[in-house]
């Protein structure tokens, strides 16, 4: 058994792109020696700025030999009357170059051929490597290819250098022009020069002699460590922020972290501009305390061992603190400067060619938030005002600098708040673009519900109207992530009372084609994400957003459903049996009241069986619909449920279409209300779900 | 203290050494050093090719009235362009670093993804932001495509912002307090100017001149690239990008037009770079892909 590294040594290589690469290189070459029957005990691959590649640990040192049949001609013309072996037969051996001795019968595709056995010997690993590490690293899906020098290769930064050890000895291979050899090379400053490797496995601790972590997740933890290390010796905290250290891990070979202090002037800044200022222009941490609010210390990763001379601490709170006086600058300007004066200024900010500016989308958005306002409950003038201003803050200096427009929404509510509004108004500005995932908190209290879901709404319908719907992966205005939004807000707002959906944008402009289908669809990937099968789903929404039902409710049912299926799996079973052959029957059939009087009498199987499942509805029937309308589904299915046994019993002694030609008018009347009873039962769970589109568990 | 015509000297001395020809600024107003025929042009074609040069760089949208400590009108590129980009030249970049003076041991410096593009150029390049104590001192590029052709062999750009590197040099925050030599800050030497030129791009500029001029420097660049004079034909692009700034700085452009108006000088600028290979030796290959 032997160890094989690879290193490919590069120029930077964008950090985002790193790992990806890495992984995609390691899994290329081990399908590659798997398929040759070639495999290693353990893989490591490892992913650095200048690095990247793998060490396969308790590789074979060569394959195994194997034998390959080889069919000459069928046996009816390589053996004579004798047995002996023909002219065509020793053709075939010379051809082959083996002896006439060697040759015996072999099954071929059409029969009994003459054949032989060929003894194939194992290749050296070496020379199979050889073969596959280039290849692979040619079949790399490259996210941003380049050429350099003489403009022949291409890769995603130049390579200048390839290590290729089988334990000791060097794997002659070439990669983009670069023969490969033992040499690596130390950190980029702080361990300048080339590095030996003696041995495949010596490879990790070498590099890291030479100042290089070459494997990422070893370089996030040593981050990691040191930046709550730096946090806790300044008493203080970090917000997690797993984006920022892993960007950082792959911008440096040998992370290490320094402090800096922030000029306390800047301290009176709202802490979310001290972090975006800090953190998307420096990649800076903020040192926070126990409630959150900013400490005067910033936490820098720096690519170096340790900052011994203070230089670069020095440097970095330089450009800190004019980044920081720009910062300072555009809030202080813009916090003076009052929403309503920005209004006029939005019409010069283009929403979308075919939809006017933003001015416009202010007015649709107000109209929104008041219609919406009444139906939740807010205080109309203040949803409209908030709903009027919430984009103000696009023409602020602050939001136009392309470090802070992700503070967009919290900036105009930052704003209000300076200029004194109520905090449920600035609060609704600040919020209105949440909920941005599926995780993402909700719009705080009735206001940035109202607000948030005015701005979404707008936004879905007026793109929906130029038939900018999202397709396949495009999805430039983020539509997807807006339907997912309102349907989150109505599902679970505490503030948000059910309502109908379809009427509020009905009295408040067009409702284009495939809108609402789009928003259920978002409700059906929400729920899909929280793992309820697809037939429950399906169940639900057969009576869903398009039809008018409101999305809490359907909410409220899924989950209901889904708990009580799992409690009464068997009945459900059963009844959604029933219920698909009750809707079958009664597809297109007549509706006629139920007349109880019309049933057989009890003596007759017949009619005990219509009696009985007629008493099982109407036992359950008002509790149940009393449950539904409270939103209880789960008690109302519960009862519900206790009507299986007389729907077995009626399907088994009840021949419904018991006159199906309509030949004799009593027995007409006899089926009509039999259709009418199972019309009944049917419109009882329909209140819930459609039951028809339960797939039993067996048949799944 | 290190002035900045010494780390200017300093550049040149450095950039000599390592075989670049050192040009001089080209004399009309531009935006990047990339602007420069001698990069736009040069880079263009199979022939090896290393120059260095000073440029003055106009962009009339930072322009700040002589008032903000970082942003200026007008500041100065140290342009390097090496084709076919050397394998060490990394390594030579940072031996320049410290032939400035800058002992890299006691910094740190990271190379930072960052793809450079030029529409008005039809040009892009792969590379790096190069950060030093969080200070962007270099964009480090290798051009991939310049006035719509392929390059090959490949040239690799280094553009040194002098006025950044030289604050972080001497530890100032202010640009107007470098010293431009030993008597002479760059107060001394540019603040009036700053004020001035923010006056007329932001206030004084007539807009109907220069739209009009723009469509005048269109005309005679399409008119002289036509007569094979491409060179002449570049200068009137170069005017026309300038109009374009100027217009942009006015806020006379909206946001349809400015795309339009880019994609008006790209035009021009990609005429010139073909009619460049068509008249260069090797050059027709390449202009044919």
């Amino acid at each position: 058994m032997a160890d094989f590294l690879l290193e490919i040594g590069t120029e930077e290589i964008p950090a985002g792109m790193i790992r990806g690469l890495s992984e995609a290189l390691s899994r290329a070459v081990s399908e590659g020696l798997g398929s040759l029957g070639l495999e290693a005990a353990r893989q490591q691959s490892f992913a650095a700025p200048r690095r990247i590649g793998f060490l396969l640990e308790g590789l074979p040192e060569r394959q195994e030999d194997r034998e390959e049949t080889v069919a000459g001609p069928p046996l009816s013309a390589a053996r004579d009357a004798s047995g002996a072996w023909t002219k065509a037969a020793e053709g075939f051996a010379r051809k082959q170059g083996v002896e006439v001795k060697d040759l015996r019968e072999v099954a071929g595709l059409k029969g009994p051929c003459v054949g032989f056995a060929r003894h194939i010997p194992g290749r050296p690993s070496a020379e199979v490597l050889a073969e596959i590490v280039p290849r692979a690293v040619d079949g790399l899906h490259l996210p941003k290819a380049m050429r350099w020098g003489e403009g022949t290769e291409v890769f995603v930064r130049p390579v200048r250098w390839v290590v290729a050890l089988l334990d000791d000895r060097v794997v002659p291979l070439t990669i983009k022009g670069i023969e490969a050899g033992r040499t690596s090379r130390g950190h980029r400053i702080h361990a300048n020069g080339p590095v030996e490797i003696g041995r495949a496995r010596e490879y990790f601790d070498v590099l890291r002699d030479a100042l290089v972590v070459a494997e990422s997740e070893e370089r996030i933890r040593k981050l990691e460590g040191d930046l709550r290390a730096a946090a806790e010796g300044l008493q203080g905290r970090l917000v997690p922020d797993p984006d920022l250290v892993a960007k950082m891990s792959f911008l440096c070979e040998f992370p290490s972290v320094v402090s800096g202090r922030i000029p306390e002037e800047f301290l009176t800044l709202p802490t979310e501009v001290l972090v975006a200022c800090l953190r998307e222009h420096q990649n800076f941490f903020v040192v926070r305390d126990a409630r959150g609010d900013a400490l005067p210390h910033f936490l820098a990763v720096i690519d170096a061992p340790s900052d011994s001379k203070g230089f670069i601490r020095t440097g970095l709170e330089n450009v800190s603190r004019s980044r920081l006086s720009d910062a300072r600058f555009f809030y202080d300007h813009d916090a003076r400067v009052p929403l309503e004066d920005r209004l006029e200024a939005l019409q010069g900010v283009v929403f979308h060619p075919k939809l006017g500016t933003y001015h416009d989308k202010a007015l649709r958005t107000e109209t929104l938030a008041l219609a919406l306002a009444e139906i939740v409950g807010a205080d109309a003038s203040e949803a409209g005002w908030a709903g009027r201003h919430a984009k103000c803050d696009l023409v602020s200096l602050l939001v136009q600098e392309k470090e802070f427009t992700a503070l967009q929404g919290v900036a105009g509510g930052l704003f209000a708040k300076a200029q004194g509004r109520p905090e449920g108004v600035w609060q609704a500005i600040y919020d209105h673009y949440r909920p941005l995932s599926a995780e993402d908190a909700l719009p705080r209290g009735a206001l940035g519900a109202v607000v948030a879901l005015a701005d979404k709404l707008d936004t879905l319908r007026e793109m929906f109207g130029i038939g900018q719907a999202p397709t396949g992966s495009k999805d430039p205005f983020a539509l997807r992530r807006g339907a997912v939004g309102v349907m989150r807000i109505l599902c679970e707002h505490p503030l948000v009372k059910p309502f109908d959906l379809i009427a509020l944008l009905d009295s408040t402009g067009p409702v284009p084609e495939g809108l609402v289908d789009f928003l259920e669809g978002r409700l059906r990937f929400l729920w899909e994400a929280k793992g309820y099968p697809y037939d429950e789903i399906n169940a639900v929404l057969e009576f869903g957003v398009a039809k008018g039902a409101s999305p809490r409710l359907l909410d409220l049912k899924i989950r209901d459903l889904h708990t009580v299926r799992e409690q009464f799996a068997e009945d459900f079973d059963h009844l959604a049996v029933a219920f698909k052959r009750a809707k079958n029957i009664l597809k297109g059939t007549p509706e006629v009241g139920l007349n109880p009087s019309l049933f057989l009498p009890p003596e007759e199987k017949e009619g005990a069986g219509e009696r009985a499942l007629h008493e099982a509805v109407e036992a359950v029937r008002q509790e149940a619909l009393d449950l539904f309308a409270e939103g209880r589904y789960a008690e109302g299915l519960q009862r519900l449920a206790t009507v299986r046994p007389a729907v077995d019993r009626f399907f088994d002694d009840v021949l419904v279409m018991c006159d199906p030609e309509g030949k004799d008018p009593a027995r007409t009347a006899l089926q009509n209300n039999r259709l009418a009873l199972l019309r009944e039962l049917v419109a009882l769970f329909d209140r819930v779900a459609d039951f028809s589109q339960i797939v039993p568990r067996e048949a799944r | 203290m290190l002035t900045i015509q010494d780390l200017i000297e300093k550049m040149k001395h450095f950039w000599a050494g390592e075989g670049c020809l050192i040009a001089e600024p080209y004399d009309l107003e531009k935006g990047a050093g990339t602007m420069n025929p001698e990069t736009f042009l040069r880079v263009l074609g199979p022939k090896p090719y290393a120059s260095a040069y000073v440029e003055p760089c106009r962009r009339p949208r930072d322009g700040r009235y002589g008032e903000n400590p970082q942003r200026v009108e007008k500041h100065h590129q140290f342009q390097v362009i090496m084709k076919p980009s050397p394998d060490d030249i990394q390594e030579r970049y940072l031996r320049s670093l410290e032939a400035f003076g800058i002992v890299l041991e006691d910094h740190d410096l990271k190379f930072e993804e960052d793809n450079w593009e030029a529409p008005t150029l039809g040009a892009w390049g792969v590379g790096w932001q190069v950060m030093l104590d969080g200070t962007e001192i270099t964009q480090f590029t290798y051009f991939q495509q310049a006035g719509g052709f392929e390059l090959k062999p490949v040239t690799v750009e280094i553009t040194y912002g002098i006025e950044r590197l030289c604050m972080f040099l001497n530890g100032i925050g202010d640009i107007y307090d470098l010293p431009w030599n030993e008597r002479f800050t760059y107060g001394d030497m540019r603040r009036v100017a700053a004020r001035q030129f923010s006056v007329f791009d932001f206030e004084e500029a007539r807009t109907d001149l220069t739209a009009r001029w723009f469509e005048e420097f269109e005309a005679e660049s399409r008119r002289l690239v036509e007569a094979g004079l491409y060179l002449p034909a570049y200068d009137f692009c170069l005017k026309a990008s300038h109009a374009f700034n100027i217009l942009d700085a006015r806020g006379a452009i909206s946001v349809a037009a400015r795309a339009d108006y880019i994609k008006r000088v790209r035009r021009l600028a990609c005429a010139c770079a073909e009619a460049y290979l068509l008249h260069t030796e090797g050059g027709k290959e390449a202009a044919r892909g």
